[in-house]
């Protein structure tokens, strides 16, 4: 679910700009598709639909009011927004009596008993396997996004923005793309998060959830989908790997990070990396 | 075939351009020159819809240029350069050919996602022998932040090529080049960017303009003071006036 989350960071980060404020489209994702299992009882893939929708088309209109936005002035715009989103979550209140319980977002007490999983009798496992399966559906059609033509604007506006209107993009239309589809990628992942923890409340969207997901992509490099996805595994594992240093951990992480930054500004799986990737595949 | 009616422009308290007027015909290759901070550059990003002006218009065969965003612009036929050199630094020479004729091709949704951004025979022939014809054809597959100086201004030559443009603006294609480049550049120009199509270039290097230009404009301070042909334009007495303080001005 987190991959999912980097993705979305990520396919900004491709088109050039640095969001702090994808955790808002995650919480959005969450919230909403909460409500349509826990309150009105309607199936998973309706409250997945619904979920995605709406934080996509929440992505879209921050999209449009931050168009002329750039640099930092972006990434200070998506976390004020996100923050907002978050903040806001703490004051609804918004429950309903479904056989004599009180069901629903209740401010800071948090948002429980999204009880979809096992309602149905899924099993963790086979959730597990749903979740996979998202992934691996984000993950192909962002490969064939990479492979089009609109992939290859996405790279070329992130690069150079201003030369790639003076050869004829549109470029308000493609960021606006860009934006929906980062917004979809992360409602998807809040509204498979619901119901994989079956708890959710405002302060799991803080801005630390964003800042992970903008370093999975950093790490695991921007050259290709499977960037954030690397950058994900390897931290995890090296989170997980350490664990016998306890409290310490976290600083050692910071340490990781700031190497590769340094040394790989654009991650492991950058595009220069990409490139000699393919020119060996080639030999073969 | 390009208007350019009385335009203004200023930045803060400086008036850049001061109602200028010019009109090009097709199949000219027009020498804009000018001392630092006359309004040249400023000029061209107006044409091509970088920058708005204050008062006046720009127009091409009846489009008013003025009002339209950058993207426009371009689908009607206009490329140019940057001075400054933009390319997309990672992504190989090829691709950079073929990202210029990307925004030329039906833009609609399932166009663009589901035809893979260099499967046509046909773009990807056209792109080559643009490069062909720039003469960098042999650093097709390198990434581009890895050529040389020389090669990144002759890619920027090759990205107009495949558009195959009616208007082309060319800001210092020889700018920081050697003589013998420069004239390579010279060549390159008449031989095969400015064959049919209206070409305007700014220029501090005279000797590449007195040789490929049939008509120069001289631009000082925001002002048009001079426009004719190369001989009578740089012996005008107004015109060595502007220059002076600069050397003599074929230096």
């Amino acid at each position: 679910m987190i991959s999912l989350l980097a993705l979305s960071a990520y396919i900004l980060l491709v088109s050039g700009e640095i969001s702090f404020g994808q955790q808002a489209y995650f919480g959005i994702g969450a919230y909403i598709s909460g409500m349509v299992t826990a309150m009105l009882g309607w199936p998973l893939w309706l409250a997945i639909l619904g979920g995605c929708l709406i934080s996509g088309l929440s992505a879209l209109l921050i999209g449009i009011l931050t168009l002329r936005l750039s640099g930092l002035y972006f990434s200070i715009a998506t976390l004020c927004f996100a923050e907002m989103v978050r903040l806001s979550l703490f004051s609804i209140h918004f429950q309903i009596d479904i056989r004599g319980e009180k069901v629903g977002p209740n401010g800071a007490e948090g948002f429980a008993d999204i009880r979809w999983i096992f309602e149905n009798d899924v099993s963790p496992l086979q959730f597990m396997i749903i979740i996979y399966l998202f992934l691996s559906i984000v993950l192909i059609f962002l490969f064939i996004l990479e492979r089009s033509r609109t992939g290859f604007i996405m790279r070329m506006i992130g690069q150079d923005a201003l030369l790639a209107a003076t050869q004829g993009i549109n470029v308000v239309y493609f960021k606006l793309l860009t934006s929906l589809y980062a917004g979809l990628i992360a409602g998807l992942g809040g509204c498979l998060y619901a119901h994989f923890s079956t708890y959710i409340e405002p302060n799991i969207f803080s801005v630390m959830l964003g800042v992970h997901s903008l370093a999975y992509g950093l790490i695991g490099g921007l050259g290709t989908a499977l960037g954030p996805v690397l950058g994900v595994i390897v931290d995890i594992g090296f989170l997980e790997g350490i664990r016998v240093l306890q409290g310490y951990r976290m600083i050692f992480f910071g340490g990781l990070v700031a190497i590769i930054l340094v040394f790989r500004p654009r991650g492991i799986l950058d595009e220069e990396q990409v490139y000699r990737l393919k020119r060996w595949l080639q030999k073969f | 075939m390009l208007k350019i009616v009385s335009i203004s422009k200023q930045f803060n308290s400086i008036l850049a351009l001061d109602c200028i007027s010019i009109t090009f015909s097709k199949n000219e290759i027009v020498g804009l020159i000018g001392p630092n901070g006359s309004g040249k550059t400023t000029l061209l990003n107006i044409a091509s819809g970088l920058l708005k002006p204050d008062l006046g218009k720009v127009i091409i065969e009846n489009h008013e240029l003025s009002s339209l965003a950058p993207h426009r612009i371009a689908k009607l036929g206009i490329a140019r350069n940057f001075q400054n050199l933009r390319i997309f630094k990672r992504m190989t020479v090829l691709e950079n050919v073929l990202a210029a004729k990307i925004g030329n091709y039906d833009s609609r949704f399932f166009n663009l996602f589901f035809y893979a951004s260099q499967v046509n025979r046909l773009e990807l022939e056209n792109a080559e022998s643009a490069l062909e014809s720039a003469g960098i054809i042999d650093a097709k597959d390198r990434l581009a932040k890895t050529l040389p100086f020389p090669d990144l201004r002759r890619l920027e030559v090759a990205r107009i090529l495949v558009r195959d443009p009616k208007v082309v603006f060319l800001d210092e294609p020889a700018g920081g080049m050697t003589p013998f480049e420069t004239e390579a550049m010279g060549n390159l120009i008449m031989e095969k960017v400015a064959v049919g199509r209206l070409c305007i270039l700014i220029e501090h290097k005279i000797d590449l303009i007195k040789n490929i230009c049939e008509r120069i404009c001289v631009l000082n301070s925001g002002r048009l003071i001079a426009d004719g042909s190369p001989l009578n334009v740089l012996e005008s007495r107004e015109v060595k006036e502007a220059y002076i303080g600069m050397g003599t001005y074929d230096a």
